[in-house]
């Protein structure tokens, strides 16, 4: 506890020194992150593969190209971004200056998450350190060598007191989460973010949570099922599934089932081979506790396909399950598996019904040639986002807000928007002390004449 | 739980959809600005009752804004509420990628009673305009204005998507243990964090409208009349009860002594030379808030008033001299007519006064150098900055309006009570066609494939072609 509150502290009296909100301090030191990732690219992708298995290909792709898309964003825009926006004036200020400006909020904690370890506490660093806040890191616990390495190499780019990471698993954490921040960004799930927020609650922090829960996946009759079922093959089985914008579940009408069983198997075969064991592409789950959790999933399922299991390495094969009950225990949590389970709705009305039965999701995918029908499931849904004709795409376009709604979070952030979450508005109205006899109306006493004015 | 069968109500006509077509909400506003227009002597009538509230004020602040606010929403909405278009990328330029601006559902807002009818009317029209249902819970304290609202305004609105409930701290309570889909809270900070608290057990988004300390600092070089006039005018403005009003005075021994006069002078301007025979001066809205305001009056030394009247609830307009930070109104927010000046040596001593304090929800600078007036200005912290006068900047529906820190979270007024109350859904429509160019993200993965994805995704820095 002393520990958290010596960091906190050490950071915030930095922040009050002013050093971190020019916009030459936060440029270096997003060019330092630039520099960083050039120079440590091995030790990042090892790290990565020691966690999860990720190939290198996967790794780079997955955690560090979208890290330098931020940061290419952030400083080629950061100047636009940081600049005053004046506003519209009324009648009566008329002469004045009216306009807002992005300031820093002061100290954020980024809370992350063992999935994607290095992305998902980078990204939203980019936008912390742009809208010129000190920044606490607090990497997970889980996907320990990344979290070891970012220990590690941060501090040798960055200013160590105004971005310290801090390491350590839920006790930690508690710690941490009882100083005052001014923000909080945590990436998990809702159980915690629950706890987060209550936390945050004490200090009347703001917080974004970037939580998760089961994101539907609607097949139309009417849509290229080849094509679809590369692409959802593609978002599911991508880390072994443990992504949290994924595609948990399945619905499409019985008459195609069978079809998309076959063609997702197909696409298995050409992604990963005949023996999927042996691909370098293809990765493992992160520890014993989420390998047993996922197996019981299967217990008593139809297993359309793959099903084999290795405890020893983790292991779990690309998994399809048919005519799954809407009460069996894969419909009740977030699978974060390569286990995907199909439902079997009788129309776009009955899918729209049972979405709309279970918590917002993070994200809603809906496969169709008939635009008419994607719009109408947009228009009678809710969710974080939405992608149609494909799945995980969303992710990579920065002008898009990144973030739930209900049960799957509040808030966003990628690019501007993570600028933005950190950053508030101030409201400005300069005035002059001359032209007093434009107040006069506003003064007592009131006459019915100035009532009327 | 006794709302429960409310709150479902609501969510089930949220779910049909009905709130979601755009001439649905134009005409909700419409009726709220019927509303307005139809219960104006009401409106004037229970806020007299409430807290003696001037009519003159009664009508600024609890019809003209809104009707503002009102007007604004209504001419605007159709603009509002189309999908944002966004840049995109060279793998998704055949795409269309835009944010949608969806409802949250069923929202609550909770208003105090300093401006009864305005603090949870200005919220409801962005509610409204963005679609959502909402339950409205007005102030118990400001009882006359909250048995309007209670009574009148389901004439108006579509009783399925918008209820009135009354309630005090119990059932208000009770009522936080629903799920609501985004909650909108004005009041004091540890009420807030009760609110935040409860939301948190349902992940429900909130915005917090809170207080503060508001420091006003006056330098020496000012022409002291018309700062005298615009700190007493904001300073005794709904007798003080008013969450932006300038709390406390910084200024120079020098200045305090030019300060009084100039304050005597405005104050019987306004007021005459006894105040409680003026129209024009509210009175303190309860007797618990009367007894606390009276408590502060012993604090440094009463230069002008002073004088209370426990039957009216009525406390003059007051300067106190002399105040330490030690006294009594300057360990919490006034919320009546007490202005205290607090003598400081010069700016910097005022500025790191103010740093050292809570983040307010508004900071007032005077000063005709405005090189003053920008040191005030980037030195501190709050939610907004007014310089050389007070209130002003709430008036401009195009300035939001928000604390930071203690004085709050989110904001309002405008274009940004519409965007709090709703989702901002990323949507991506993707073309069937073109698989070809999805290619290098499948595995299996390869060197090449990694150098083609690289230069698909990858966002040049700007400025190197102009170089070549």
């Amino acid at each position: 506890m002393e520990r958290m509150q010596q960091v906190v502290g050490r950071a915030r009296a930095a922040f009050n020194s002013g050093r971190c909100r020019s916009l030459e301090f936060r440029m270096q030191q997003l060019k330092a992150l630039e520099r960083m990732v050039q120079e440590k690219e091995k030790e990042i992708l090892a790290a990565l593969k020691a966690d999860l298995h990720k190939s290198r290909f996967k790794a780079y792709g997955q955690e560090i190209l979208i890290f330098l898309m931020e940061l290419t964003l952030a400083m080629d825009n950061l100047l636009s971004w940081m600049a005053p926006q004046l506003v519209q004036r009324s009648v009566l200020t008329m002469r004045d200056k009216t306009y807002t400006c992005p300031e820093p909020l002061g100290v954020v904690l980024i809370i992350g998450t063992w999935n994607y370890p290095f992305a998902i506490v980078m990204q939203p660093l980019v936008g912390a350190i742009a809208a010129g806040n000190a920044v606490v890191v607090k990497p997970s616990e889980v996907s320990e060598n990344t979290a070891r390495l970012v220990a590690e190499i941060l501090p040798q780019y960055l200013d160590p007191e105004l971005y310290p990471v801090v390491t350590g698993g839920v006790p930690e954490t508690t710690a941490l989460l009882a100083q005052r921040f001014d923000h909080i960004l945590y990436t998990g799930n809702s159980a915690v973010g629950k706890i987060v927020m209550a936390a945050a609650a004490k200090h009347l922090t703001p917080v974004t949570l970037e939580l998760g829960g089961k994101s539907p996946c609607y097949i139309d009759k009417d849509c290229d099922l080849a094509v679809a079922c590369r692409r959802i093959t593609w978002g599911k089985y991508m880390n072994c599934g443990q992504t949290c914008i994924a595609p948990d579940y399945i619905l499409c009408d019985p008459s195609i089932q069978s079809k998309v069983v076959e063609n997702i198997k197909a696409t298995l075969q050409e992604f990963y081979g005949e023996d999927v064991k042996s691909s370098p592409d293809y990765e493992r789950i992160i520890n014993k506790r989420h390998f047993k959790r996922i197996q019981s999933l299967l217990e008593g399922q139809k297993i359309a396909h793959g099903g084999e299991v290795d405890e020893a390495s983790c292991f779990i094969a690309p998994t399809i399950l048919t005519d799954v009950s809407p009460e069996s225990k894969v419909m009740e949590e977030e699978i974060f598996g390569p286990v995907l389970p199909i439902l079997t709705m009788k129309s776009v009305d009955e899918a729209i019904e049972f979405i709309n039965s279970r918590e917002k999701p993070l994200v809603l995918y809906v496969f169709s040639n008939n635009k008419k029908l994607i719009r109408r499931v947009i228009a009678e849904t809710s969710s974080g986002s939405v992608v149609a004709n494909d799945t995980l795409m969303h992710f990579l376009l920065l002008g898009l807000p990144f973030g739930g709604v209900g049960n799957s979070g509040m808030g966003a952030y990628h690019g501007k928007h993570s600028f933005e979450t950190f950053s508030y508005h101030r409201a400005y109205l300069i005035k002059d002390l001359k032209m007093e006899f434009v107040n006069n109306f506003r003064y007592p006493p009131q006459t019915q004449r100035k009532v009327d004015l | 739980n006794p709302y429960e069968g409310l709150v479902s109500h609501l969510r089930a006509t949220w779910l049909s959809g009905r709130t979601r077509p755009l001439e649905y909400r134009v005409a909700q506003l419409e009726a709220l600005g019927r509303f307005l227009d139809e219960k104006k002597q009401d409106i004037l009538e229970a806020t007299a009752l409430d807290m003696g509230k001037p009519s003159f004020e009664a009508f600024f602040t609890e019809i003209l804004l809104c009707k503002n606010e009102l007007n604004n929403t209504l001419n605007n909405l159709s603009h509002w509420m189309k999908d944002e278009p966004v840049d995109k990328n060279l793998v998704t330029k055949l795409d269309s990628a835009f944010i949608r601006k969806d409802p949250y559902g069923v929202v609550l807002i909770i208003a105090p009673w300093n401006y009864p009818i305005h603090l949870f009317l200005v919220p409801l029209i962005g509610a409204i305009a963005a679609g959502n249902c909402v339950v409205i819970k007005p102030s118990e304290i400001s009882k006359n204005s909250e048995r309007l609202v209670a009574e009148m305004l389901s004439c108006y609105l579509d009783n399925d998507c918008f209820a009135v409930v009354t309630a005090g701290v119990q059932e208000t309570t009770r009522l936080l243990e629903n799920k609501f889909d985004y909650i909108f809270f004005t009041g004091v900070p540890s009420v807030g964090r009760i609110i935040m608290t409860a939301a948190a057990k349902h992940l429900t988004p909130v915005t917090l409208e809170l207080g503060g300390k508001n420091p006003c600092y006056v330098s020496d070089t000012c022409q002291v009349q018309n700062v005298a006039r615009r700190v007493a005018w904001g300073r005794f403005f709904n007798a003080g009860q008013t969450c932006i009003a300038p709390d406390y005075v910084l200024c120079t021994l020098e200045m305090q002594e030019k300060l009084l006069p100039a304050l005597r002078e405005a104050i019987t301007e306004f007021y005459g030379p006894d105040p409680q025979k003026s129209p024009d001066f509210g009175r303190i809205v309860g007797d618990k808030q009367f007894q606390r305001v009276r408590a502060l009056l012993g604090s440094g030394r009463v230069a002008i008033g002073g004088q209370t009247d426990e039957k009216e609830r009525y406390i003059a307009p007051t300067v106190l001299a002399d105040v330490l930070p030690s006294d009594p109104a300057m360990q919490e927010e006034i919320f009546g007519p007490i202005l205290p000046i607090v003598v400081v040596a010069n700016m910097d001593e005022a500025i790191d006064f103010i740093n050292a304090r809570p983040r307010p929800l508004a900071i007032y600078a005077f000063s005709c150098d405005s090189k003053v007036v920008n040191q005030v200005l980037e030195r501190t912290s709050s939610g907004g900055f007014c310089g050389n006068d007070t209130l002003m900047h709430v008036t401009l529906t195009s300035l939001p309006f928000g604390g930071i820190g203690n004085s709050g979270l989110g904001r309002y007024h405008g274009k940004f009570t519409f965007e709090t109350f709703s989702h901002h859904r990323g949507c991506l429509h993707r073309n069937m066609g073109l698989e070809a160019l999805n290619t290098p993200r499948y595995p299996p993965y390869s060197q090449q494939k990694l150098g083609l994805m690289m230069a698909t995704f990858e966002v040049k820095r700007r400025g190197i072609c102009t170089l070549l």
